[in-house]
């Protein structure tokens, strides 16, 4: 796990354990009074053990051990080994007050400060005890401890890339071959590295000289949920644990192992005692786990304020114009300003209590590509950027999809197989990358490859050959144009038809998915050099900036992430191609249409001098839109139309304006199919 | 509903081309002037529009058109009555709003086959109160029809536009 995925666990872990140690001492508590129930004995080993994994692997080893050990006394008591004492009770509530110090110690950034050594001490007297002692030795035994000859053969396995992990396996109960079993996780997690050291031994798991557990020190280049999965893959264990090994001289670095390969040691060694905590020196600030739903309100009631804040100006405004400077006036202006500014910070503070990572649908990436890529026979180096780049959850859960079908088709048509590549002097290796980053009020999001790339004309053939476009259409459309076919449904641009794309689904959906949240997809590719795919997306769905222009007397409100300019034309200026209006600008032709008729309204153009023409684009294409007038620029908060009207085309929601009336959000993307259509019937007739 | 069980039922009176009609007050929930519309392109005739009712978008339908009665002028007395049936928000534009009543069920009759031009589909029956006749609509039913009527139209546009 890399050092931001860390900071970014840590809140959630230190409310989980709160949780776990609040149901630990409430249960501990209740043992006590009820000895003999075995649910509330599992109740507290359960807590246990979860805190236990997640201690161990946010690198917390004092008390990942403490809750190791007070898991075996619970186990022993589970099993009736031992039985339940005010001893007992006082030692397990000891070691909860001590995991809690532990604890509130890592929230204060201090790492693990406190000792553990007692009350660990206590607990293994206790496991020692006369009722068990054979047994639980066995257990104990199962401790992994590494000499320097071991230690040392992990750190050359790190220097290589190798990361190192302890696999505790613990089989089941009453598992009746034992060693068969122990055998099978040897045999199994050969493929993927090496066993550097096993306790017990090896010989002592084949003669079945163990109890139930064995653990061992691992070497492998994949990651521990793969280990555990393979391991697990064998049956009849009951659990596995697997956590990677942190040396103590070099514990940050080890730590890093995941995301700098190679590079351990780098970072200042912490102290030697092993109490650096991943989070360093700053400050973990305390997190509160809020229901979504909340923060949805949240943001609709901030959508309210910031209307009531452009009527607040407006009344200002109409009021100034009628009495001129008074000094109520100005104090009503400098209070409206000062609402308009906390108004835009409370927006601003809950958008980002909304925001997410992007990390959130990246991560599980590496994994599928790997996958992907062996699955097709392909070579590939994928490199993520931009892993922390922050965006709203309601358009972080739209665009995994998205991402994966591109992604698929990279590998599986972008990159050639390996001799191929090396046929046409490029490296073996495809390099596909995937990035995203901030640029202004969007974020951007690239899916690159140096594979195949894609040729137009072959696009257009093939569009033509599946009857999608007419030869004579094809042969009007730019390179552009022709690269946009492959959003049409049922073109492939692949040749063979593979279980992981190439059916001529795919990017029409992807395009879809993308402009559902107001995004837009481009494409640049070079046959032979590779595709890149350009996504931008707003950073929120909530609230749009917006162009607002009057037609027929109403308002209407054009998204903003889809206005490319806006014009003058002059009535002389429209041409007519097959009866499609259309004007040059700057040498390419753009077809217009009155945004009224576009709507279907039964209004015709009002005569003008000039017409004010909003351009709008949606990847490639664009159109002009003749409106009556302009309004100007506005944040507006989209609302949805409801149930009972549902989905109308060309209209995306309604909005409420600053002096209470309602405008309706232009659907661009069926306004402009629309046009389209229209114009291709045109032509066609 | 409590209509069933009740021995009477507490109705919204309002007039609609020279007749009263009635809804159960549980779906009505409020009653405001007429305000200024926003048309909403691609819609039946009978949908007025869009209004803002405190930050929420309402649809507003003009029962007369909904009725194929015939269309009336926008009066001082006509109201918007906002009414609420399962998931869906409404507001329905009536020539006048004129009280509450309470009326006991047993003086609700079936609706007879006509009644000024409005199809006995959407009626729940004839209510009998002071030698006055109040038509009960059935909500349901003419919001349902009209939502099943909104889906055919989008999906016919849909085929038109694609």
């Amino acid at each position: 796990m890399s050092d931001l995925d860390m900071s970014q666990y840590l809140g959630i872990f230190l409310d989980e354990a709160e949780e776990q140690l609040q149901q630990l001492d409430e249960a501990v508590v209740q043992l006590e009074q009820t000895p003999d129930d075995q649910e509330l004995l599992n109740t507290i080993f359960r807590a246990a053990h979860t805190l236990k994994g997640s201690s161990a692997s946010m690198g917390f080893n004092r008390l990942a051990t403490l809750t190791h050990r007070m898991e075996s006394v619970l186990d022993s008591l589970r099993q009736g080994k031992l039985a339940v004492s005010r001893e007992i009770i006082d030692i397990l509530l000891a070691s909860v007050d001590t995991l809690r110090a532990l604890k509130d110690s890592i929230a204060a950034g201090k790492g693990e400060e406190g000792d553990v050594n007692e009350v660990v001490a206590r607990l293994e007297a206790v496991l020692a005890g006369p009722a068990a002692p054979v047994a639980n030795k066995a257990v104990a035994n199962a401790e992994l401890t590494l000499d320097d000859i071991e230690q040392n053969v992990i750190r050359a396995a790190e220097v290589k890339g190798f990361r190192a992990y302890e696999i505790r396996v613990q089989l089941e109960a009453g598992c009746q071959m034992k060693s068969a079993r122990a055998y099978l996780v040897f045999n199994n997690l050969k493929e993927l590295g090496e066993v550097i050291k096993s306790v017990p031994h090896t010989q002592d798991l084949e003669a079945e000289k163990f109890d139930d557990t064995f653990t061992l020190a691992f070497v492998s280049r994949e990651d521990a949920d793969t280990l555990a999965n393979v391991v697990k893959s064998v049956s009849e264990i009951k659990d596995v644990l697997v956590r990677p090994i942190v040396l103590e001289e070099d514990q940050p670095a080890a730590a890093r192992a995941g995301t700098a390969p190679g590079k351990p040691g780098v970072e200042a060694a912490g102290g030697k005692n092993g109490t650096t905590a991943p989070a360093g020196e700053h400050h973990v600030n305390q997190t509160v786990r809020v229901d979504v739903q909340r923060l949805e309100n949240l943001m609709n009631l901030v959508g309210e304020l910031v209307i009531d804040r452009t009527r607040l100006t407006e009344v200002g405004n109409g009021l100034k114009n009628r009495l001129g400077n008074e000094e109520l006036l100005e104090t009503l202006e400098e209070v409206s300003l000062h609402i308009g500014r906390i108004t835009s910070d409370l927006q601003e503070e809950i958008m980002k209590a909304r925001m997410f990572p992007i990390d959130q649908v990246f991560n599980r990436f590496p994994r599928m590509v790997r996958d992907l890529a062996r699955k097709a026979g392909k070579e590939i180096d994928f490199i993520i950027e931009g892993r922390e780049t922050e965006l709203d959850r309601t358009v972080i859960e739209e665009i995994g999809d998205p991402l994966i079908h591109l992604l698929r088709n990279a590998i599986d048509h972008g990159i050639e197989e390996p001799e191929v590549r090396l046929h046409q002097g490029k490296p073996r290796h495809g390099t596909v990358r995937l990035k995203a980053f901030h640029q202004e009020n969007q974020i951007v999001i690239t899916v690159e490859d140096d594979g195949a790339g894609m040729d137009a004309e072959k696009i257009k053939a093939k569009a033509i050959a599946r009857g999608l476009i007419s030869p004579e259409s094809a042969a009007r459309l730019s390179r552009r144009e022709a690269l946009d076919l492959i959003f049409l449904p049922g073109l492939s641009t692949s040749d063979k038809v593979t279980d992981v794309s190439g059916r001529g689904v795919g990017m029409d959906i992807v395009r879809n998915h993308i402009e559902k949240i107001n995004g837009t997809i481009d494409i640049r590719t070079t046959p032979g050099k590779g595709t890149c795919f350009t996504i931008k997306l707003p950073l929120t769905l909530a609230i749009n900036r917006s162009l607002l222009v009057h037609v027929d007397g109403r308002v209407y409100a054009f998204p903003l992430a889809n206005v490319v300019e806006i014009i003058d034309v002059t009535p002389d200026s429209i041409q007519h191609v097959h009866r499609q209006q259309v004007v040059v600008v700057r040498g390419r032709v753009l077809p217009l249409i009155y945004l009224g008729q576009a709507l279907g309204l039964r209004t015709p153009i009002p005569a003008a001098d000039t017409y004010a023409v909003v351009i709008v684009g949606l990847a490639e294409k664009q159109v002009g839109f003749i409106v009556d007038d302009l309004i100007g620029e506005q944040e507006i908060v989209i609302k949805s139309l409801g149930n009972f009207i549902g989905k109308i085309p060309g209209i995306a929601g309604a909005t409420i304006m600053g002096d209470g009336s309602v405008a309706l959000i232009l659907d661009v993307r069926s306004l402009m199919n629309f046009v389209g259509e229209e114009a291709d019937r045109e032509l066609a007739s | 509903m409590a209509t069933e069980t009740a021995p009477e039922i507490q109705l919204v009176v309002f007039q609609l081309a020279g007749e009263t009609y009635g809804v159960d007050i549980n779906h009505v929930q409020e009653i405001i002037r007429m305000q200024s519309i926003t048309a909403i392109p691609r819609t039946p005739a009978f949908v007025e529009g869009v209004i803002n009712l405190r930050g929420r978008i309402i649809p507003i339908l003009d029962m007369h058109k909904r009725f194929h009665l015939p269309a009336a002028e926008t009066t001082n007395n006509t109201r918007i009555m906002v009414v609420e049936l399962g998931q869906v928000t409404v507001g329905m534009i009536v020539d006048s709003v004129s009280e509450v009543l309470r009326l006991p069920t047993t003086s609700i009759e079936p609706p007879p086959p006509m009644i000024s031009g409005i199809d006995v589909a959407y009626l729940k029956g004839v209510g009998k109160w002071n030698d006055r006749l109040i038509i009960l609509l059935d909500l349901e039913r003419v919001l349902r029809e009209s939502e099943q009527r909104e889906l055919q139209r989008e999906v016919a546009a849909g085929v038109e536009i694609r």
